[in-house]
Order: structure tokens, then C-alpha cells, then sequence
């Protein structure tokens, strides 16, 4: 990892299209603003590697059998279009 | 013109060309698989599953999320709307990812990452959501069982 130290207002490139710059520094806490080309995905650490994992689980996962699940799906969209109980309907 | 692919889940496929979906960037931990088909199952209908083409071993089982969540509501960034040529946010197509555990009561599906398809060109990305209202973890199968047992019994 490359270490560098920054001032406030005091920037970093990557490569030629990406900037970091440090907003604000504030006790523990450092605000950083980010300029980047729109097809570049900016996320927090943490939530990226959540969603990576999830990404793993779901690939080691997708050979499963679904059917059970999918059945519980189906009856409570079913249930949800049935009249409910005690609807004037008028059945004699 | 049509491919033939022998994948691990489906067997042999054959796939034409303008029905594959790019996801150019890849899904994340899945950079290198860009070229996926979308597959169905009827008797497992609403999941559908995501098959890559460029590592035919590689799947991911999708739902709609207004299926498991009827209330699920997503701001997609616009930069991520235009990079797939998105016009109208409503024409795009969103799934979620199906985790299955060995325990099958405790699937679960990210609601933080949705796959976001442009139909018109087959385009895809996985977008991360600032809001953190959605986990990516839902058990939705839990949460249909519980709104099951609060039913008044007939």
C-alpha cells in the first residue's frame, strides 16, 4: 500500500482521471471528496465487501433447489388475491 | 446464430448472441465475467438464474424484489442510469441475488446490491445503494412465514 500524507485541501491522483482530495479533518474523521470518470463505482470498504461476499455466497449457492421455496412464494401471491373473508360479495 | 455452452447447472445450451446480457464492470468479486444469459425455470418460478458464459461453472439464482418485498423502492445514482443508456429509469428491470444456505427457511436475498438490466441493449450493473434501510441480507422466506403466523386463522 502507498502511504502518503495530505494537508487539508492537499490532493492525490490515480491515474490521470481520478482525484482524492481531503475536505476536512475533524478530530478522527476525514472528509474526502472524489473526482472520478461516472463508469467508476465509489464505495465505502465495508459495504463493497458485503456485497462481494454475498456475491460468493449466492455463486456457491445457485446449484440449490429452489421448488420448496418458490411454492411459499406462489401461495402468498395467490392468497393475496383472494377475497377476503366476510366481503359483501352477495352469495346467496 | 446461436453458441452451444456446456454449463455445470443447465447442461448444454444454446445461446444466440443478442440474447446475452454484458455486464461490462462485471459483478463484484466477478470482475472477469462480463457475458451472462438469463435463464428460467418454470417450475421454480419467480427465481430465474444469471448464467455466466465466460466461467460456465459460474451462477447466481435472481428474484424480482417486489416479489419478496412488495414495498422494495430503489434510487439508482443517475451516472449508473446513463452508463447502461438508461432513458427512462422505469423501463429498466431490477433482480436481487438469492443466497441458499444449507438451511433452505433461511434464504436470503441482497436487497444492498441489485443487478440492474437496460433491456433495449442487454446492458447490466450491479449497483451498491447508499441507502442502508436495505440489508444484504433479507430473509425473506422468515419474513413471509411471520406475516403467515399474524394471519387471522380462517
Amino acid at each position: 500500500m502507498l502511504v502518503l500524507s495530505r494537508k487539508r485541501d492537499e490532493s492525490i491522483m490515480i491515474g490521470d482521471d481520478i482525484e482524492i482530495t481531503v475536505v476536512e479533518v475533524r478530530g478522527e474523521t476525514v472528509r474526502l471528496g472524489l473526482t472520478a470518470p461516472k463508469s467508476i463505482a465509489v464505495y465505502r470498504k465495508e459495504v463493497y465487501e458485503a456485497i462481494q461476499r454475498e456475491n460468493v455466497a449466492a455463486a456457491r449457492s445457485s446449484g440449490q433447489d429452489l421448488s420448496r421455496v418458490a411454492k411459499a412464494l406462489r401461495r402468498r401471491k395467490d392468497k393475496g388475491k383472494e377475497e377476503p373473508e366476510g366481503s359483501s360479495s352477495g352469495d346467496a | 446464430m446461436t453458441k452451444v455452452y456446456h454449463t455445470l447447472r443447465f447442461g448444454k445450451l444454446e445461446i444466440r448472441e443478442e440474447d446475452v446480457i454484458v455486464i461490462p464492470e462485471g459483478l463484484l468479486g466477478f470482475a472477469q465475467c462480463r457475458r451472462y444469459i438469463l435463464l428460467e425455470d418454470p417450475s421454480q418460478a419467480p427465481f430465474q438464474w444469471l448464467q455466466s458464459l465466460d466461467n460456465t461453472d459460474l451462477s447466481f439464482a435472481l428474484v424480482d424484489p417486489l416479489v419478496i418485498k412488495p414495498d422494495y423502492q430503489i434510487q439508482v445514482p443517475k451516472e449508473e442510469v446513463e452508463c447502461l443508456g438508461i432513458d427512462d429509469p422505469q423501463k429498466a428491470r431490477v433482480f436481487v441475488m438469492v443466497v441458499v444456505p444449507k438451511d433452505l427457511s433461511e434464504v436470503t436475498a441482497n436487497l444492498r446490491g441489485p443487478i440492474v438490466v437496460n433491456p433495449e441493449n442487454r446492458r447490466a450493473r450491479q449497483v451498491v445503494l447508499m441507502d442502508d434501510r436495505y440489508p444484504t441480507r433479507y430473509a425473506f422466506l422468515k419474513e413471509i412465514q411471520k406475516e403467515e403466523q399474524a394471519e387471522p386463522k380462517a
